[in-house]
């Protein structure tokens, strides 16, 4: 293709393995899962969840801005900064009005949202927080990186639920291919560690209730019964090939393809035959112009809830045949819902960087009939030119991405 | 001046320097609002702040308030209009200007 490629120039992550990259690399590459008790959901059903441990906000961002900021943005800022410093994107090369934000999140943040209806219920609504409102609006976590970063290009946030990270790539990709943008700082960030965000997901019967945290996330395991709640964020810079080359940019990976789309069939469960997930990635292998015997790798949704894993397996295994060596980075991350997408993206460019496919933590046997190359114990060496990773939402919302080595 | 300034100022002050991530000792009552780099709606919130934590209510309009006032001066003014208990229903007291 003649068209101008566009390249992943820098990553950003703030997540439960650590906020550098190659430590996050070398924990998920060591498949034990980091899921442990959460004093924020003491009491509730589920009472355990892979946290965000080493993200010091106040130490970071300064007292005034992390307090002003919910959990969600404090991360995003997190993860761009980082992006940027890894990007070695700075003046004389930052154009502010050339350079977008996208961001994906997949719910409200509800941080401070307790105390607030508590005072609404015993009837003192002048004692609600006029911060309450700005300080959890989604597009909120998008515009504080703009204006931490002094950037002025389109800015906003992508909503698709558990597909949020990996739309938000997807656009930005495209803003950047349009010749929009030269540089879009792209990914998603979320933290559902909330009382009632915990609670509601219980409620839906999609989280794991094994009494073992450790045990918990098992994706694609025959005994797999549901998700356990992470946090986090990513930011990738998503930068057109020719302005990379002017400032003399070092590429990390290139983003090929984006494919996306809408099963259009059940609020909360995916489609049973994958139908949306089948056409989310053909469209991405189309996009990148690959067919599926170029794809060396994939990092799945895998969330480990019953009809998701079984949904995907049957998706994967119809386009690939055999798919390619497979992981479920879930396992050791728990599922960072809006941010997953990003987060994932990021590992993906990480496995491309380092030729490795990390294990799936928490998986023993697969499906009986089912079963693909799904790396386990170790990560394994795997010579790849492309990968893939997949993003699936309530709503029946699907995205998948194609990238490839620099 | 009541005999209970202090004590309202203080408070006003921790929470004030909760709201900003500094230390109290660094928040001295000469200072204005605007010198702290404390907009309008960060004033709403400190009012409503200590509305919550002093169990107070204030009327709509905190004439006197503003972001040209000295912590000091805001102390008094607030102090003079406070009533015991829960505010009636009605937007906050204060100044913010919001867009969207």
């Amino acid at each position: 293709m003649s068209r101008d490629e566009v390249l992943v120039t820098g990553l950003g992550l703030v997540t439960p393995a650590g906020a550098e990259p190659e430590g996050v690399w070398r924990t998920v590459c060591e498949g034990v899962s980091t899921a442990r008790p959460d004093p924020l959901l003491a009491g509730l059903p589920v009472a355990y969840s892979c946290q965000v441990a080493e993200f010091d906000a106040e130490a970071e961002l300064g007292g005034r801005l992390s307090r002003r900021l919910d959990r969600f943005t404090q991360f995003a800022v997190g993860a761009a900064r980082r992006a940027v410093d890894d990007a070695k994107l700075a003046a004389p090369h930052w154009a502010a009005e050339r350079i977008g934000v996208v961001l994906g999140t997949a719910g409200n943040s509800l941080d401070r949202y307790a105390d607030e209806f508590r005072r609404l219920a015993d009837g003192s609504p002048r004692r609600v927080s006029p911060s309450a409102l700005p300080r959890s609006l989604p597009s909120m976590s998008a515009a504080e990186v703009a204006l931490e970063l002094g950037a002025h290009g389109p800015n906003f946030v992508v909503a698709s639920a558990c597909a949020s990270g990996a739309t938000a790539l997807g656009v930005a990709r495209d803003m950047v291919r349009s010749g929009g943008c030269d540089v879009v700082l792209a990914g998603g960030s979320e933290s559902a560690r909330v009382p009632i965000t915990a609670t509601g997901f219980a409620q839906l019967g999609a989280l794991s209730r094994n009494p073992d945290p450790q045990c918990a996330c098992r994706p694609f395991d025959r005994e797999r019964d549901g998700f356990v709640l992470g946090e986090g964020a990513a930011v990738l810079v998503v930068e057109s090939q020719a302005h990379a080359r002017a400032r003399g940019a070092q590429a990390r990976a290139r983003l090929l393809g984006y494919g996306a789309s809408a099963d259009a069939h059940h609020p909360t469960a995916p489609h049973p035959e994958a139908r949306g997930a089948e056409q989310a990635i053909r469209g991405a292998l189309a996009d990148a112009d690959r067919t599926p015997d170029q794809i060396h790798h994939v990092n799945t949704h895998g969330t480990a809830t019953q009809l998701g894993d079984a949904a995907e397996a049957h998706a994967l295994r119809r386009v690939f045949g055999e798919p390619p060596p497979a992981t479920a980075t879930k396992g050791v991350l728990g599922h960072a819902l809006g941010a997953s997408g990003a987060i994932e993206a990021a590992l993906t460019v990480l496995a491309l960087q380092h030729q490795q496919v990390p294990p799936t933590a928490g998986l023993r046997l697969q499906d009986a009939g089912a079963e693909f190359d799904l790396v386990t114990r170790g990560p394994r060496g795997v010579a790849m030119e492309a990968a893939l990773t997949t993003s699936f939402g309530f709503g029946g919302h699907n995205a998948a991405l194609v990238l490839a080595t620099a | 001046m009541s005999a209970q300034m202090p004590q309202f100022q203080d408070r006003m002050i921790r929470l004030l320097a909760e709201q900003l991530g500094v230390d109290a000792e660094e928040l001295r009552p000469e200072q204005t609002f605007r010198e702290l780099g404390v907009d309008s709606l960060a004033l709403v919130e400190l009012v409503v702040a200590v509305e919550n934590d002093l169990d107070l209510g204030f009327p709509a309009e905190l004439d006197g308030v503003s972001r040209e006032s000295t912590l000091g001066e805001a102390c008094s003014v607030l102090e003079a209009l406070a009533v015991p208990g829960r505010t009636p229903a009605g937007p906050a007291g204060g100044e913010a200007r919001v867009e969207g």
